[in-house]
């Protein structure tokens, strides 16, 4: 299991990740959710000990890092397909890597045969693609078959065909009963790959659950009314505790069931010409929770509601 | 050892690495051969012997393509450990070994080796291609004289000191130009500047000066001695790795 445990880490007088804790469960996809600046590279490149915390701890199943004796063949990192030269081939970045936790070649072959880079083995870095590096990352993660992945923003950069083989990816590894921890500021790329979620925000935890958790608890329901005399059916259901945003011959309405709302458009012979209970989309959810945690703010108004 | 073999396998798969230890034994042979070439057997305008006719002298003109062997030994040190700062493989090797002074100390070892094996190379071709075109405009080297094995084997430890140093200022500044341009112009311009503003005896402090004294014919008595100096100038690379390894280890890669 991998466990944060009161992580805080400042550069300068900014700070990056602010006493965060939080765990990861095994032999699942965990999504690491915040928006751009929150701390989710921070906090992974701290994790395998590339930066130095201020204070907390990370550890794999109780260990540091900096303990276990073949890193690589416990932790697989892909924090940034930039890491390699551009002159060097791709066999010999990953044998070089493979040579420091005695790996042997064969692997080497094995996961340039997985990632689908066996063809250009031998080519230089340098004229790779985006997502052949991105590939290449993901090789040199799996390249120890460790039972930690952690991937930053996998699918940055990546077309529609490379991102749907890093979901595809991510889930199989689950599957397989590795622990997988992905960072991402889209919510909705992680609702398709994660079952569980961290959401951070300015370097601390905002909340950590299920995606269908954090879907709940984050947005609720509502319901969009729309009818020619929606200013009185307001007026009634606000008589009746519901809360209500008015909008040009229509509202919406909380803390009232949809039914209710037909029942009583009933009873006074109003026309409704619309009555549809809403549930918020990811999207909203996670910027509901993250609301004054986001570090640059557009100023645009919420969308979705009325 | 798998950390030695990586480094190894690192320095060998990079083109620049290559043309850099290509180009050292090019130029240090070339210029070799050129000096000693083209280097007057008449007497100077002010009327000082031509340094052929001193037999001291024709082991310095002999091995003249050495001294650009040194620099650009110093200037490899920098490099190797500077391009992996600058395109952050660094990060890619430390996630991999994060005992960082495990892998700075592995470094050294294959820098170390392989600037000794090829600087001892460059410097038996250059020397006997050397001695073979003094001998040829009939000015032979005599192996004989007094401090010639010193200076032979003073020549290349100094190359391999120079690499070593280089190695130092690349850890710390952490990036290729900076520590290149440090590299070149301390021992050609830096330690002369500060000897010309503080006084001449400063110059027996100054690293590199002090290392040269092992390729002097006679030991200057405000300098040190040919071996003190060498092992100062030795301490003084060492130091600066240790510095190096110390910042790797503490700071953010």
């Amino acid at each position: 299991m991998l466990e944060v445990s009161h992580l805080t880490k400042r550069y300068g007088s900014t700070t990056a990740i602010d006493d965060l804790s939080f765990k990861v469960r095994d032999a699942c996809v965990t999504g690491f959710l915040g928006p751009n600046g929150a701390g989710k590279s921070t906090t992974m490149r701290v994790m395998v000990q590339l930066d130095r915390p201020d204070q907390g701890t990370a550890t794999f199943d109780g260990k540091p890092y900096r303990q276990l004796k073949h890193p690589i063949r416990e932790v697989g990192a892909l924090l940034d397909a930039g890491y390699v030269h551009p002159t060097r081939t791709a066999r010999n970045h990953l044998r070089a890597l493979a040579l420091t936790n005695g790996i042997s070649r064969s692997r080497v072959e094995a996961v340039l045969d997985l990632v689908g880079l066996a063809d250009v083995a031998g080519k230089r870095v340098g004229g790779f693609s985006l997502g052949m590096k991105q590939r290449l990352g993901l090789a040199v993660a799996l390249l120890g078959d460790p039972r930690t992945l952690l991937f930053d923003e996998p699918v940055n950069g990546l077309d529609p065909e490379g991102i749907l083989w890093v979901r595809n990816f991510m889930q199989q590894l689950a599957k397989e009963g590795r622990t997988v921890l992905v960072s991402s500021h889209l919510l909705s790329e992680m609702a398709l790959t994660a079952q569980d979620l961290i959401v951070v925000g300015k370097g601390k935890l905002i909340s950590q659950g299920t995606v269908d958790e954090f879907v709940r608890s984050a947005s609720g329901s509502w319901v969009e009314v729309r009818s020619p005399q929606a200013t009185e059916l307001a007026q009634l259901l606000t008589a009746r505790g519901a809360q209500v945003t008015m909008g040009q011959m229509a509202f919406s309405a909380t803390g009232v069931e949809s039914a209710a709302i037909g029942e009583l458009a009933a009873q006074h012979g109003f026309v409704l010409h619309e009555l549809s209970p809403k549930q918020a989309s990811l999207e909203e959810a996670f910027l509901e929770v993250t609301k004054g945690a986001q570090e640059y703010h557009s100023g645009a108004a919420m969308p979705g509601r009325l | 050892m798998g950390v030695i073999r990586s480094e190894w396998l690192k320095l060998r798969s990079v083109r620049s690495n290559l043309f850099m230890l290509a180009s050292m034994l090019v130029l240090g042979v070339g210029l070799g051969a050129l000096l000693t070439g083209v280097i007057p057997s008449t007497s100077r305008r002010n009327g000082e012997p031509s340094p052929l006719h001193n037999p001291f002298d024709r082991v310095g003109i002999a091995l003249a393509g050495l001294n650009l062997v040194m620099l650009l030994a110093g200037v490899f040190g920098v490099h190797l450990v500077g391009q992996e700062y600058r395109f952050s493989t660094i990060r890619a090797t430390f996630a991999a070994v994060p005992k960082r002074l495990h892998v700075m100390a592995s470094k050294l070892t294959v820098l170390t080796a392989t600037i000794a094996v090829l600087g001892g190379f460059i410097m038996v071709i250059a020397y006997e291609l050397g001695a073979a075109i003094l001998s040829g405009r009939g000015f032979p080297v005599d192996t004989s004289i007094d401090g010639f094995g010193r200076i032979l084997l003073g020549t290349w430890l100094l190359i391999i000191v120079y690499a070593i140093a280089g190695y130092g200022v690349g850890m710390i500044v952490r990036q290729p130009i900076g520590g290149i341009i440090l590299v070149l112009a301390f021992p050609l311009i830096i330690e002369s500047i500060i000897v010309g503003f503080l006084k001449s005896s400063a110059g027996k402090w100054m690293p590199y000066n002090a290392g040269s004294q092992l390729l002097q014919r006679r030991p200057d008595p405000d300098l040190f001695g040919p071996w003190a100096g060498f092992f100062y100038f030795l301490a003084f690379a060492l130091a600066l790795c240790a510095i190096g390894a110390v910042l790797a280890n503490r700071r953010d890669a």
